[in-house]
């Protein structure tokens, strides 16, 4: 380290009244800016997009700045100028002409850019864009802790003489100097420089600038860690090692973790149907709120530690710098399909479930590369086929667990390799167009933030249940009314077994259970669901699937693993498929005819495509539409989806039979 | 894409480890080269190729030696930049 210059005084200039201010935040991607945003504003935010786009906008209310004040989190972007829809976004929020959602629509009070400064040349050509917008401003210059571990140092006194704006060095991560930063967005003031206007003079202005900032500091030292860990995290092979390992590390956290939460949810909710059960009434408004709205919220819940572990540990990832060199890694694996390396963690998640899949695709910074990352997730084998997928495999293969793993791996591969061919179907019909080329960052390595981690598991947690949750909750009410109604009377053979139950002592309980059961199939197939099956299964026949399975694919629409509940309802008159005699008697079902098999191999066979390849979730279908900004897609996926899943089972049913497969 | 001069070649066609200076990026369409000047990749910024291939791996610095940043090419972008390799 050698000598470093004299630091110059912040401008003086007349502290602002305690009034409200209105700060967006501006920076590059990797600066840390929502590390500085967490930690000024902690939860005191709100999440929402800026209107006639997704892009999400993050409003903040931090503490330390007078009452009413808010900081707008901007895209991350790496100039103004570029022709992208994150850069409109911001152009416009400086010009006044656009806000959040919700906020008023005018100019920012004070424009804070966000520089790294372990990386400041190339910041500088975005603070000379701003400081173009004669708006009062603040360079934070975060990341010193980082800066000064590599020797890397320059003098923010000179730019704060050149600029006429206050610029605070910071970190984010230990909070060093936010309280000065805090204090110079109050006095924030309108640069005294004007860089030249065009690209290349702003080049060369950025460069004289830094070198004036550096003049007297020695020169970094080369950064010999990131080079070896980047041999290893970006080798063709060592790379896709590491890649396929710190992947199975993530997915066997996120199951074996979820499954605690998943498990109290299910037991909070139920415990919660029971008790409404007890107090109510017997009698409409009963099973509405005991199975129609209890169930359907229990039902959307349920899938929340899944979604906040996930980007928990994504977001962990990220901050590390080893998202990046996923996406380096995989770029080459999917290019040829259309899709680039972004694809890979949205398509990855989705096999956990489409929608933090689907979500995670806003990593993906082409809007084409993202509709057609949206389009293909769901095709990935979620955790709610797999109830699916274990009933027909081993109602296929009864006595060889080995063929059972092999057809449940053929059931993965069989929906990926469809997700990738639909990507490149996309991408060559109404998704047309170029690729944007690979152009990544790839950031330094560094220590992941826990608080950043924490509050974007939080954020994701609160969209998901506001936004999916609502559509969910009234379709599952809509399901379960289509299932429970009209009412029906006891048939003949359930009162019987009742009558016979009161004078047959130890056996009551049998034919009591036994009556259940009949009330249940019965009501099953009086209820308009039933109706709706025994109407739809003409369209259903060349699948192989008689009324019952109908039913089934009818009632499981809105979500998968209903299918397996709903078929043991209609033959056994009990929904858990594990329990004794259930799946021996759903094993054996028979048709109405009472000789013709329900689950003949080819149906099996023909059910299990239809279930790899059918979007039979309707919250994806939700989610699909907020995240592509329009329903088209969500029914175009479901068109798609569904046409492809009816062809394939058809074309494998057909198939089987003429070969004599039975 | 061919190189202006015998001095000059492609940014793809750098050994790893070796170093050029960005003579021009005009080969590429227009906003493919905003987005790289945005990154740091622009006519006088030094380049370093860490790893070849494609994509391929650019240690970025800026015109005034100052402290770099790593970007990852596609073999598209790389070779129709124009470096003029500097010596070890």
């Amino acid at each position: 380290m050698s000598n470093a210059p004299a630091t110059a005084a912040p401008p003086s200039g007349p502290a602002r009244e305690a009034r409200p201010i209105r700060v967006a935040i501006l920076g590059n991607p990797n600066t840390g800016k929502t590390t500085l945003f967490n930690r000024l504003c902690g939860v005191r935010h709100k999440t929402s997009n800026f209107p006639g786009t997704t892009q999400e906008a993050r409003v903040g209310f931090p503490r330390a700045l007078p009452e009413g004040s808010e900081l707008i989190d901007l895209p991350g972007i790496y100039s103004l100028e570029l022709d992208q829809s994150e850069a409109a976004i911001c152009r416009d929020v400086l010009a006044g002409q656009l806000a959040p959602r919700g906020e008023t629509v005018e100019a920012p009070d004070v424009v804070l850019v966000v520089t790294d400064a372990t990386n400041m040349p190339r910041n500088l050509m975005l603070v000379g864009e701003a400081i173009r917008r004669c708006l009062p401003t603040v360079i934070a210059i975060n990341m010193v802790d980082a800066s000064r571990r590599k020797g890397i140092h320059a003098d923010e006194g000179v730019l704060m003489s050149r600029l006429g704006v206050e610029a605070v060095p910071c970190s984010a991560r230990t909070g060093e100097g936010l309280d000065a930063l805090l204090a110079a967005l109050t006095r924030a003031r309108i640069p005294t420089e004007s860089p030249p206007p065009s690209e290349d003079g702003l080049a060369l202005w950025a460069d004289d600038l830094y070198t004036r900032m550096a003049a007297g500091y020695d020169q970094p030292r080369p950064d010999t860690f990131t080079d070896r860990l980047d041999r290893a995290f970006t080798h063709p092979l060592l790379g896709l090692g590491a890649f396929v390992a710190v992947m199975a590390g993530l997915f066997f956290v996120i199951f074996s973790l979820a499954a605690y939460p998943m498990g109290w949810i299910e037991s909070i909710f139920s415990h919660l149907g029971g008790l409404v059960g007890a107090v109510l009434p017997p009698g409409a408004i009963h099973d509405l709120i005991a199975d129609g709205v209890v169930a359907g919220i229990g039902a959307t819940v349920v899938f929340l530690p899944q979604i906040c572990l996930l980007f928990f540990l994504i977001s962990l990832l990220e901050d590390t710098g080893y998202l990046a060199r996923a996406a380096f890694v995989m770029d080459r694996v999917l290019r040829p399909f259309g899709l680039n390396g972004h694809a890979f963690v949205p398509l990855l998640s989705s096999h956990a479930c489409a929608l933090p899949g689907i979500i995670a695709a806003r990593a993906v910074p082409d809007r084409r590369d993202r509709l057609a990352t949206i389009l293909t997730a769901p095709f990935m084998s979620c955790t709610a086929r797999i109830p699916v997928y274990v009933l027909l495999t081993v109602l296929l293969f009864r006595d060889s667990p080995l063929m059972q793993a092999l057809a449940f791996t053929g059931c993965y591969a069989l929906g990926i390799a469809a997700g990738l061919l639909s990507a490149l179907v996309a991408r060559r019909t109404i998704l047309r167009g170029p690729s944007r080329p690979m152009a990544l960052e790839l950031p330094s390595y560094r220590l992941p933030s826990l608080r950043t981690a924490l509050l974007t598991a939080w954020d994701r947690g609160l969209v998901f249940l506001k936004k999916a949750g609502t559509i969910i909750l009234a379709i599952s009410i809509v399901l379960w009314w289509l299932g429970a109604y009209p009412g029906t009377h006891p048939p003949p053979e359930a009162v019987e077994l009742r009558e016979r139950a009161e004078t047959a002592g130890a056996d009551a309980d049998a034919l009591l259970a036994e009556a259940d059961a009949v009330e249940s199939r019965h009501a099953t197939r009086r209820s308009f669901l039933g109706r709706m099956g025994e109407t739809a299964e003409p369209v259903f026949r060349p699948l192989g699937y008689d009324r019952q399975l109908t039913v089934g694919v009818l009632a499981s629409f809105a979500a998968r693993e209903v299918f397996v509940a709903t078929m043991a309802i209609q033959i056994a008159g009990r929904d858990d498929v594990e329990e004794s005699g259930v799946f021996e008697a759903v094993a054996t079902a028979t048709r109405d005819d009472g000789r013709t098999p329900i689950f003949t191999r080819a149906t099996c066979w023909s059910l299990l495509v239809y279930y790899v390849l059918a979007m039979q979730c309707l919250p994806t279908l939700a989610v699909t539409a907020k995240e592509s900004g329009h329903w088209k897609w969500a029914l175009l996926q479901l068109g798609w989806m569904w046409g492809l899943a009816y062809a394939s089972a058809l074309i494998v049913f057909q198939s089987l039979r003429a070969a004599g497969v039975a | 894409m061919q190189p202006e001069s015998s001095a000059s070649v492609t940014l793809a066609s750098l050994l790893p480890g070796q170093s050029g200076l960005v003579r021009d990026t005009d080969a590429l369409s227009p906003g493919d080269a905003a987005y790289l000047r945005a990154l740091g990749i622009r006519p006088r910024s030094r380049v370093r190729l860490c790893r070849q291939g494609g994509p391929c791996i650019v240690e970025v610095g800026c015109g005034c030696g100052g402290p770099c940043c790593r970007v990852a090419l596609s073999r598209h972008l790389a070779v129709h930049i124009i470096v003029e390799p500097m010596p070890a």
